[in-house]
């Protein structure tokens, strides 16, 4: 579907390459070469942090799309990003402390050069990963129906990574505005293209129906108008597109790695459009070049005077836990979470609903989203098998201020998703020094416990422990899932991740408690629960949370009955960030800990927790007793997989045996 | 500067000590962590060490009951000071004068027959009446812990049983296993928790008693009595009506029909349980400056057989007929007297009634329960007579008030008095005298009862016809 130059021409929104238009995109290419040169020298001189990768000899690819760039609209690149970032915000005391790691830098210095953000561009280190953010970016746009489109620069070598197919599906499909530049510079960092690349590259864009256009940086005045025509298509039928440009990286993928011989460098040196008109020395392009120069070493010389940044670390507020009593209405967890999906879809428009087969009639494959879609069919969405895209989607929307919320069909799933989390989500507020939040929330149910095997019962959470800027969050039957995700939706600056758990689904709150036993919550935005015994002696803290609550509780009625012992439960329901320093008052009036998970136990929530408690209070560790199951995977047949996990049996077995 | 000593609380059943001994006298020097005193409580001797060095100055004797939380002795960083204090300064501290007695008992305050008695001394002086007022509010905020029910672990019941205990000091002690009987009973301490220090000021040592007097330990069930029973008066204006009346008659109706065994204790019980619907004061309790109201009427029973005051718990007692009250009554008595009383069901009255009426004690003033508003006692002698019999209610003033007692009593005595044969209405009366025999079986009544005693029972029903008609307990049981 490649666009023919004569179809450009008779395109009635043909914007003239004026002699002032040329002029500009010269001086935007040259003020890249310049600047990059400029680093290379910087680098040498050991004024940089990390690695350069500069995209000297591509640098009318940027200049010139980005001739067709409106405010509001959105340029994701890659790590081959300074050019793109210069000719769209022109800032180049912040481009340059940024990768001098200042407090000037556009990013404060968290990001450096390869994590650049202004004026909604956004650049990210991972191949490929940035293409389902921009998707979903490219879809919030959509949604406004204001024509603002996404851009997204990838590289050849991207084009080996998964996720950007399942991008290109998503915006073929639904038909977002979302233009993908494709610089083809014929290397993959050392490895040459005809290595690892089969077949066509626009055929692939092709395959997905998106309409795919070609052009090359050494052409760049017949390049402007195939871009003219590309987004002018995106922008106006709000549909994908996908244009190569071929191009070549004059110097080394990063600062002094190239192994590619003199041979096939050279000639590329002598056609470059640049090299080309400095070659004819005219005495306009020579001032210009000048009055860069200069413009740089002011920009250096500002960028050295700013200081580097104060490390700023999150401000962990100690506030002191205060508890109240709690009820909950009876009910089965599913029916309650719809409930809460249905009234918070009625209060929160921009609130949407992602995920596989969640739309009507099916509502998901455990029917949280029952009936969903017959209520708020503009907001509910089926997507394809693509667990990564959906939830760089999700990222993309709440990053245009859409509350997204994914559901990704079984908790085994999220491996897939971890990059997209880790690299991504959870990182950007904190890469991009705050310009962005992206407040996603990801469900999943977790949990084994119905023979479903070893890829479709494991409770993974504790891989997603950990990460900076992921909330993580496991849902219980003691607690209302309504507030809970109130406060998740209004409250977050970041991904959300929260665990619910099948077996609960199908269960009820927990209204009634064994007799003797308070339900207490914290006041913590997100409580913890505590089964308070009413009592002169407790003998046992039980820690767990998620599907294990309602396990808990039974141990603790059992525990009384059976055993004589008086059992407390703590269930948090944020387990990361966490710290248990608040707690550890109740759980001195213990004499036994027991910290159950269905995870695994290997580096895990208990691990975390013994952890602090040997720090904070080593004399309450002969206490711990931790109750996690063998480290094999979780086998399908019911009684055997009944004999792994933790269950009311085992646990006070435990609990008895540490007596 | 100088610093009290304060008494400690020993355990949550206690709100006083008695000081059993010094180990210093006033003016000498002490160390930290030194022992000074011993105390006893209902449960131990405990001594009391010196939370700070300095001169010491005491401020009880030997003998004295100290308040939880009132000073026991005076520590000095100075001779001087101890000395100008005990000269009688103006700002003497909490150190009373020698010459005047401590006051024997601290709080509760003692209450007898209804009648409040403090025992301050008139001499005391106003600043000493002060301090007592702060003693006793510090007294009121370290209460025993009440989580208003009470659940037993099988193995605490177990406890209870083997160690012969009364379950009804754990009342409202919530979740109890064994572990928190133990504790409750002071034998074991409690778990220290970080912020607390995990230092205390009181250490367990075997008793140092040097009276020369001869003593016999108070045993632990009178021990719990006792305390139970001072809480029921403690801070109540306790108050008592008794009525008496004739009981012959209704005893006659109850031997002529043979109904109830011939007794008339559930008579009452019947009758007083219904009454006390009427009367939502007196199925209640008063607590801080509120009245808090039952939702149900658990009559506990006065029972003591030989084997020490039980107090077991006719649950629901407004619902059950007279019949089933003595079936209750009976199995309670049973169970008694095997040992096998279920400790969950001598806890969690709402009223009291004790009977002394088969021991020929015609009037009598029972003592109030803790957590309750009045308790009835039932008072009898069969050698005068007419039988008569005298219904006390003794009650707590801060609640209701004599008048509506009265009404009480008066209402309960007509109602009894409706039993007696001779109170009958006509009809009635030759309802009685007409044959009453078994539907099914033909069997009278008279021979019923000859048969099987008090085992018998000759139930009224509506036969098909939709008339009432009788069957015998052995033909009920074959339907």
């Amino acid at each position: 579907m490649e666009i023919s130059v004569l179809r450009v021409l008779e395109t009635p929104l043909e914007k003239q390459l004026t002699p002032e238009i040329k002029k500009k995109i010269i001086h935007k290419a040259l003020f890249s070469r310049c600047l990059e040169e400029r680093l290379l020298e910087l680098y040498s001189q050991g004024k940089l942090f990390g690695t350069v990768h500069t995209c000297i000899g591509q640098e009318f690819s940027g200049a010139v799309i980005t001739e067709f760039l409106q405010p509001g609209d959105s340029i994701f690149s890659n790590h081959r990003c300074h050019g793109h970032f210069l000719c769209w915000t022109e800032n180049l005391t912040g481009l340059i402390a940024e990768i001098m790691g200042k407090q000037a830098g556009v990013c404060s210095g968290r990001g450096g050069s390869q994590h650049l953000c202004q004026d909604g561009f956004y650049s990210n280190g991972i191949q490929g990963g940035i293409v389902p953010v921009a998707t979903g970016l490219a879809f919030a746009r959509k949604l406004n129906s204001e024509g603002k489109i996404a851009i997204v620069f990838i590289g050849d070598g991207t084009l080996g990574e998964g996720v950007i197919y399942e991008a290109f599906n998503l915006a073929a499909k639904w038909e977002l505005p979302l233009l993908v530049v494709l610089e083809n510079n014929g290397y993959a960092q050392s490895t040459c293209q005809t290595e690892t690349l089969a077949g066509d590259i626009c055929s692939r864009a092709a395959a997905f129906g998106i309409r795919t256009a070609k052009g090359d940086t050494w052409n760049w005045e017949q390049l402007y108008a195939i871009a003219n025509n590309v987004v002018n298509y995106v922008r106006n039928e709000s549909k994908p597109a996908f244009l190569q440009i071929d191009t070549f990286r004059l110097k080394a993928h990063s600062k002094g790695d190239d192994n590619r011989p003199r041979s096939v460098v050279e000639p590329y040196e002598q056609k470059d459009s640049l090299n080309l008109l400095l070659a004819e020395s005219q005495p306009e392009l020579i001032a210009l070049q000048q009055e860069i120069e200069h413009l740089i070493d002011k920009a250096v010389a500002e960028a050295e005077a700013s200081p580097y940044p104060e490390v700023k670390l999150p401000t962990t507020r100690e506030q002191k836990i205060e508890w109240q009593e709690t009820t909950v209405t009876k009910q089965r967890l599913v029916k309650a979470l719809n409930q809460t999906f249905k009234d918070l879809m009625r209060e929160h428009p921009k609130m949407l609903f992602i995920g596989e087969d969640v739309k009507s009639p099916y509502g998901g494959a455990f029917k949280v989203a029952q009936e969903l879609s017959d209520l708020f069919a503009e907001r509910v969405f089926n997507t394809p098998i693509s667990e990564a895209a959906i939830v760089g989607l999700a990222t993309g929307l709440a990053m245009e201020g859409y509350f997204p919320f994914v559901e990704i069909m079984f908790g085994d799933f999220t491996t897939l998703i971890l990059d997209q989390i880790l690299n991504h989500a959870s990182k950007f507020r904190y890469m991009y020094d705050e310009q962005v939040t992206a407040n996603a929330v990801i469900r999943t149910p977790m949990g084994g416990g119905r023979g479903y095997g070893p890829t479709h019962s494991q409770t993974l959470d504790r891989h997603f422990l950990g990460i900076p800027g992921l909330r993580v969050i496991a849902l219980n039957n003691l607690l209302e899932p309504k507030p809970l995700y109130q406060t998740i939706l209004e409250t977050s600056l970041d991904p959300t991740l929260v665990i619910e758990n099948k077996l609960l689904y199908s269960q009820y709150l927990r209204e009634q408690l064994p007799e003797g036993f308070k339900r207490l919550v914290s006041n913590e935005p997100l409580p913890t629960v505590w089964i308070k015994p009413e009592t002169v002696a407790v003998d046992v803290t039980l820690i767990g949370y998620g599907g294990m609550s309602e396990t808990l509780v039974k141990v603790g009625d059992r525990l009384f009955e059976e055993h004589d012992l008086i059992a407390q439960i703590i269930c948090p329901t944020q387990i990361y960030p966490f710290s248990i320093k608040p707690f550890l008052e109740i759980i001195a009036q213990s004499k036994i800990l027991a910290i159950v998970e269905e995870g695994q136990g290997f580096a895990g929530f208990g691990t975390e927790i013994v952890t602090q408690i040997a720090e904070a209070d080593p004399s309450l560790l002969p206490k711990v007793t931790r109750i996690v199951p063998p480290a094999i995977s979780i086998p399908a047949s019911g009684p055997v997989e009944t004999a792994i996990l933790p269950n009311v049996d085992k646990i006070i077995t435990a609990i008895v045996e540490k007596k | 500067m100088k610093q009290e000593i304060l008494v400690p609380r020993v355990n949550t059943n206690d709100d006083e000590v008695e000081l059993v001994h010094w180990y210093v006298e006033d003016k000498q020097f002490v160390e930290v962590g030194q022992e000074i005193a011993d105390v006893e409580s209902s449960k131990a001797v405990m001594s009391i060490e010196s939370e700070a060095a300095g001169y010491i100055l005491t401020s009880a004797r030997v003998g004295d009951s100290i308040g939880v939380g009132a000073p026991l002795a005076t520590i000095y960083n100075e001779l001087a000071e101890l000395e100008a204090d005990l000269n009688g300064g103006a700002a003497a501290p909490a150190k009373r004068d020698r010459s005047t007695p401590v006051r024997e008992s601290t709080v509760p305050l003692v209450v007898t027959n209804g009648a409040v008695q403090t025992k301050l001394d008139s001499e005391q002086e106003l600043i000493d009446e002060k301090i007592e007022k702060s003693q006793q509010d510090l007294v009121t905020v370290a209460a025993k812990p009440s989580f208003g029910f009470t659940r037993f672990s099988p193995s605490a019941k177990e406890y209870l049983k083997q160690h012969n205990l009364d379950a009804s000091q754990f009342e409202g002690m919530g979740l109890v296993s064994v572990e928190a009987i133990e504790q409750i009973l002071g034998k074991k301490s409690q778990p220290i928790t970080p912020g607390n220090g995990g230092h205390s000021a009181t250490v367990v040592t075997p008793s140092l008693s040097n009276s020369n007097l001869r003593s016999e330990k108070v045993s632990k069930a009178k021990q719990i009595e006792i305390s139970l029973l001072t809480a029921g008066q403690a801070g109540g204006i306790n108050s008592s009506l008794t009525l008496q009346f004739n009981s012959a008659g209704i005893r006659q109706t109850l031997a002529e029909t043979g109904s109830l065994n011939g007794q008339i204790l559930p008579l009452v019980l019947f009758e007083f349980s219904r009454l006390l619907e009427e009367y939502p004061v007196f199925n209640a309790y008063y607590e801080a400056g509120r009245i808090y109201y039952y939702d149900r009427i658990d009559i506990g029973l006065a029972m003591d057989l030989g084997k020490g005051l039980k107090v077991p718990i006719i649950r629901n007692a407004n619902f059950l007929s007279p019949v089933e009250i003595l079936e209750t009554v009976t199995d309670y008595a049973t169970e008694y007297l095997d040992n096998r009383l279920d400790p969950a069901d001598l806890i969690g009255g709402t009223v009291t009634v004790t009977d002394l009426s088969n021991e020929g004690i015609l009037h009598f003033q029972p003592l109030l329960n803790q957590n309750q508003s009045i308790i009835l006692g039932i008072g009898g002698d069969s050698s005068i007579d007419g039988y008569p019999l005298t219904l006390t209610v003794v009650f707590d003033h801060r609640i209701s008030a004599g008048r509506e007692v009265a009404s009480f009593l008066n209402e309960l005595k007509k109602r009894l008095l409706s039993y007696a044969l001779s109170n009958l209405p006509q009809t009635q009366q030759l309802a009685k005298t007409k044959n009453v025999q078994c539907s099914k079986c033909s069997i009278d009544l008279h021979s019923l009862y000859q048969k099987f005693g008090s085992e018998a029972l000759m139930q009224v029903h509506i036969n098909e016809q939709g008339e009432t008609d009788y069957i015998c307990h052995v033909c009920l049981e074959g339907f």
